[in-house]
């Protein structure tokens, strides 16, 4: 992102301020951790690995790897903690991919079970529900686009070969099914 | 709803599409980590997947077609379905087997597929923690018949529903998570049932998991 919004010094204090807390082995900083990034963590890991049970497995070990980075001291004075904590989760989910298994031994978080419990059904209807309104305008040729894309992992080439398009439309298909859906999403997260 | 990030450029959409360059994708992941607004797009945007799923929101591919019939990498999506809906448990049939590798349960995400082994009768195949893409001998279904593929636990007590399946000129393929495995020895029965749903022909496959 060229030009991503200004980050205040206040912000950066923020960060510093909870990480010496969960480096202090604060509970409720922890707890304040995991509250605050686990949603992106889910939201992130699920999109890279299209898998839910795996994004939640990788969400918690890097939030546990998050914290006993913390405790060591890890966080560098000049680095935030979304971009700390975004370069653990990276690593881990090469690792998952790599199959390497190299997850360095982590320290059990403390209890957090209320704040790793599945999130708010009724909040994901309502997602669901602008996703559905969204989807059902598409032509149905974009539907199945999408549905190779995002449920099959397929590329525009493979796309093209299954339903007899160039790889060229397929792409332009699916990029103008996704931007129709992000601005249904837009609308409805103005209201 | 403040931070535009996620709709600047088609951000958001061009993420889900898996679009933007490496420099910026990561970028925007760190901001939506700590971002509320955009993290509430892109949460709203991660339900795709799951719409998608419902019945009827995507028209339907012709059917897959069994072995034997000529077909071309049938991918029967999602035969034997995805984690956790258990069409195989316990060792018994969480239904009847004329479901087996004709399903068309909720598919999975797609898998990146970590290793490919071919089995073999003969020797038993060691298998790596990761999904595993199994390319399985399989004989030739008898007319009205088929043919099923069951993987279990070496006391034969617990079978494993596979995620997917396809079937290419006597092969079978089938994709195995094996991070879902306890690590130890493991058999994929593969029969060959007639008509009547009785066993003709039956091949063990000895896997090993380490």
């Amino acid at each position: 992102m060229g030009q991503g919004p200004l980050v205040s010094p206040q912000a950066f204090r923020d960060d510093a301020s909870l990480a010496a807390r969960v480096g202090r082995g604060e509970p409720e900083a922890e707890s304040e951790l995991v509250a605050r990034f686990r949603p992106g963590l889910l939201t992130m890991l699920r999109f890279r690995t299209r898998d839910p049970d795996t994004a939640q497995e990788l969400a918690s070990d890097t939030l546990m790897a998050a914290v006993a980075a913390l405790r060591s001291g890890k966080l560098r004075e000049s680095e935030r903690l979304a971009g700390f904590i975004h370069g653990i989760a990276r690593n881990l989910l090469n690792n998952f991919f790599r199959r390497k298994a190299a997850v360095p031994p982590l320290e059990p978080l403390d209890d957090h079970s209320d704040q790793l419990q599945a999130p708010d059904e009724s909040e994901a209807e309502e997602r669901r529900a602008v996703v559905r309104r969204a989807i059902d305008q598409l032509e149905e040729l974009d539907r199945r686009v999408l549905s190779l894309t995002l449920l099959e992992g397929l590329k525009p080439g493979e796309i093209a070969l299954r339903i007899r398009l160039s790889p060229e439309v397929v792409r332009m298909r699916k990029s103008r099914a996704l931007r129709r859906v992000a601005e249904r999403v837009q609308e409805w997260l103005r209201t | 709803m403040s931070c535009p990030q996620a709709f600047e450029n088609d951000r958001g959409a061009r993420y889900v599409g898996g679009e933007l360059a490496e420099e910026e994708r990561d970028a925007f992941e760190q901001h939506f980590l700590d971002c509320p607004d955009c993290l509430a797009a892109m949460q709203a945007l991660g339900e795709l997947p799951a719409v998608l799923r419902e019945p009827g929101v995507v028209p339907r591919a012709p059917a897959a077609r069994l072995p034997g019939v000529g077909a071309t990498w049938a991918w029967a999506a999602a035969v034997l379905v995805a984690i956790g809906s258990g069409f195989l448990l316990g060792g018994r049939w969480a239904v009847p087997p004329t479901e087996v590798m004709r399903g068309t349960g909720p598919q999975p995400g797609g898998m990146a597929i970590d290793a490919v082994r071919e089995l073999s009768p003969s020797t038993a195949t060691v298998l790596p923690r990761g999904v595993v893409l199994l390319v399985v001998p399989v004989p030739p279904p008898a007319v009205g018949g088929r043919v099923d593929l069951v993987l279990h636990d070496d006391a034969g007590s617990k079978a494993l529903e596979l995620s997917r399946l396809a079937v290419d000129e006597g092969r079978a393929r089938v994709v195995v998570d094996a991070t879902r495995l306890q690590p130890g020895s493991w058999r994929l029965d593969v029969q060959r049932l007639g008509p009547q749903g009785r066993v003709e022909d039956e091949i063990h496959f000895a896997l090993e998991l380490r």
